[in-house]
């Protein structure tokens, strides 16, 4: 498999063939990733097919990868969902009203853990955050590499982790 | 919230990704469980949340996809100013330092004024980065295609005129060298009239053909061997085309005195417009046999080209044609082999063609100069096909000569080695000459011909 440098350099030049091969490669990391913010799927279609058309904007303005080309994709990736998040607000149910008594919780514990309670609390988190979860959780990226895409250092990163995890420990606690 | 149950969370966590349960990575860390607890549940539900998406349709994957390539059928924009001159890119820290570097450089080079020492440092030196960043700079400004192949070309035998210098000094140095592969041995081959070592390690790309040309990173040895860590190929042999060469075909090539040229001589002079009934049917009268030194083979034969069409009467004559004639009429010294036959000339040169017109030609502006047929040795309209002698186009101007330390007597040994090579040291003085007299780089074929060595 052609590493990402070489496919960049080909990439540059407007390549089809490195260009689809690095689509193919990531475009379903980019989607899972925008999904993880926005949580609707034909918007994180959309986005993701973005990351890469502003990837290649990019190139053409002579920009590129200081990172690694994922850890760039990622960080394109993430400007677009705080584009997103300008330009629409995230419009969250009123946790306190809407959870639990439309749906009351039958068997608690497990209706704790289901996935729509915990999306709602991490949607609570501060755009860092969340992205730190994403990428660390729903990416299964090391901290190494999360502070890669963050621009920030491993330290800072397990900082981040930590608020995170117990903010969002705070917030499904006040929604339950 | 300490430095250290931030790492223990982190190791906690790896923990679970690999597999061990909650309750085994808790046991690990029995002085923070009550703390890291609550943090790893959330954390599993966290990633069993995000493990639960939508998974996105095939059709707007590949919709997405067909979006990108469609974007990048338009060709891509040439690279800009500072992505040339810095291949590599900057970090933003040293762009304002490199900025400024560029400035001075670019006033400088471009004024046409050279720094000493910068000029005429080698791979190696402390200031070699900095002409090689100057070069970079002038290529980028130089808009002109040709004049920046013209550039490039003389930058490339630059690299090779260092190499040659390092190798002087014993220099042991990291070089890179761009240049027509003349020759591909098993251990050793040459490019760009450098012997280069292959060794095991050496990584070659592309597919090595003698007349390619091919770019060279290689490391000078204190024994002066260059040995190769890199060729990659860059550009496929370049076929001369039968316009490319007519220095060949045009210009009678000096053999040497050993091989006597037969030269068609008569008692009647020749006459300024030979026919070809003409020259086929008069008969000596004399018996001339071949000399070692009596044959002056015509040089020159321009071919008057007609380049407008006569729309009026003419004012002054129409140029006439130069004929190829012998000046002298060489003289028997000794008698041939078969001083019964009468040599049939075999190397008369005929005209190409007689220039055609109407019936009455009619120019309208009197022919000048300008205007003349002009001896074309090399084609100005593509230069780029005369790879091979590149070397020659290069070194001519100002260009090379304030950028390199070479003299002139080391110029003349390095085109005289590299026309004895491919043009029979037709041409070796000719680049010596606009060396010496111009004052910027020239097609050749705006400059006069020499006489062949």
């Amino acid at each position: 498999m052609e590493d990402d440098t070489k496919l960049l350099d080909r990439a540059r030049k407007h390549d089809a063939v490195a260009l689809g091969e690095i689509y193919d490669r990531y475009a379903g990391r980019m989607y899972s990733y925008i999904y993880a913010h926005i949580g609707h799927r034909e918007t994180a279609e959309d986005m993701a097919a973005e990351v890469f058309l502003s990837m290649l904007q990019a190139l053409d303005r002579g920009s590129f990868a200081r990172t690694s080309l994922s850890a760039w994709l990622y960080q394109i990736a993430h400007n677009l969902v705080v584009d997103h998040f300008r330009k629409h607000r995230p419009t969250l149910l009123p946790l306190d009203s809407e959870v639990g008594a439309s749906d009351p919780p039958v068997d608690i514990v497990q209706e704790r853990w289901n996935q729509d309670w915990v999306r709602r609390g991490l949607a609570q988190l501060s755009l860092d955050q969340r992205q730190v979860i994403a990428l660390r959780f729903g990416q299964r990226m090391k901290a190494k590499e999360v502070a890669e895409v963050l621009g920030k250092s491993e330290d800072a990163v397990r900082k981040l982790q930590y608020r995170a995890l117990s903010s969002l420990r705070r917030i499904l606690e006040r929604i339950k | 919230m300490s430095r250290e149950l931030d790492r223990v969370l982190d190791e906690a966590l790896s923990l679970i990704e690999s597999g061990v349960s909650l309750e085994g990575c808790l046991a690990r860390y029995p002085e923070h469980a009550a703390e890291l607890a609550p943090l790893l549940r959330t954390a599993i539900a966290g990633a069993r949340a995000l493990e639960q998406e939508e998974a996105p349709s095939a059709a707007a994957m590949a919709a997405g996809r067909q979006r990108l390539l469609r974007a990048a059928s338009r060709p891509a924009p040439a690279p800009r100013l500072v992505r040339r001159i810095f291949p590599s890119g900057l970090r933003p820290a040293l762009r304002p330092l490199a900025i400024c570097l560029a400035a001075v450089a670019l006033v400088l080079l471009v004024g046409g004024v050279v720094v000493p020492g910068v000029a005429g440092s080698l791979p190696g030196d402390v200031l070699y980065p900095v002409k090689r960043a100057a070069e970079r700079v002038r290529l980028s400004v130089t808009w002109d295609a040709a004049a920046r192949q013209q550039l490039q070309r003389a930058w490339d035998q630059e690299r090779i005129h260092e190499i040659q210098a390092v190798i002087t000094m014993g220099r042991v140095v990291a070089v890179e060298f761009k240049g027509i592969v003349e020759e591909i041995g098993a251990s050793e081959w040459v490019i760009g009239t450098l012997h280069v070592r292959i060794t095991p390690t050496t990584r070659i790309e592309g597919q090595p053909v003698v007349g390619a040309i091919a770019r060279v990173k290689a490391d000078v040895q204190a024994d002066g061997h260059i040995e190769a860590r890199e060729i990659v190929m860059v550009a496929p042999p370049v076929v001369p085309e039968s316009t490319a060469t007519p220095i060949l075909t045009r210009l009678p090539i000096p053999t040497g005195s050993t091989i006597p040229t037969p030269t068609p001589t008569g008692t009647s002079p020749p006459t300024s417009m030979p026919s070809q009934t003409a020259t086929g049917t008069h008969t000596p009268t004399s018996t001339p046999t071949p000399t070692r030194t009596g044959t002056h083979t015509p040089t020159v034969t321009p071919t008057p080209i007609p380049t407008r069409t006569p729309t009026s009467k003419p004012t002054l004559p129409p140029p006439t044609r130069i004929s190829p004639s012998p000046t002298t009429s060489p003289q028997p010294t000794e008698p041939g082999d078969d001083d019964d036959e009468t040599p049939q000339p075999t190397d008369m040169p005929q005209p190409t063609d007689t220039p055609t017109g109407t019936d009455e030609p009619e120019p309208t502006d009197p022919p000048d100069d300008a205007v003349q047929p002009q001896l074309t040795y090399l084609p100005e309209s593509t230069p780029e096909a005369t790879a091979e002698p590149c070397g020659l186009f290069a070194p001519g101007g100002r260009g090379l000569a304030a950028t390199t330390s070479l003299n002139l007597r080391q110029l003349d040994a390095i085109l005289t080695r590299l026309c004895s090579r491919s043009w029979t040291g037709t041409y070796a003085r000719v680049p010596l000459a606009c060396w010496q007299s111009d004052a910027s780089p020239k097609p050749w074929s705006t400059h006069r011909p020499m006489v062949p060595r």
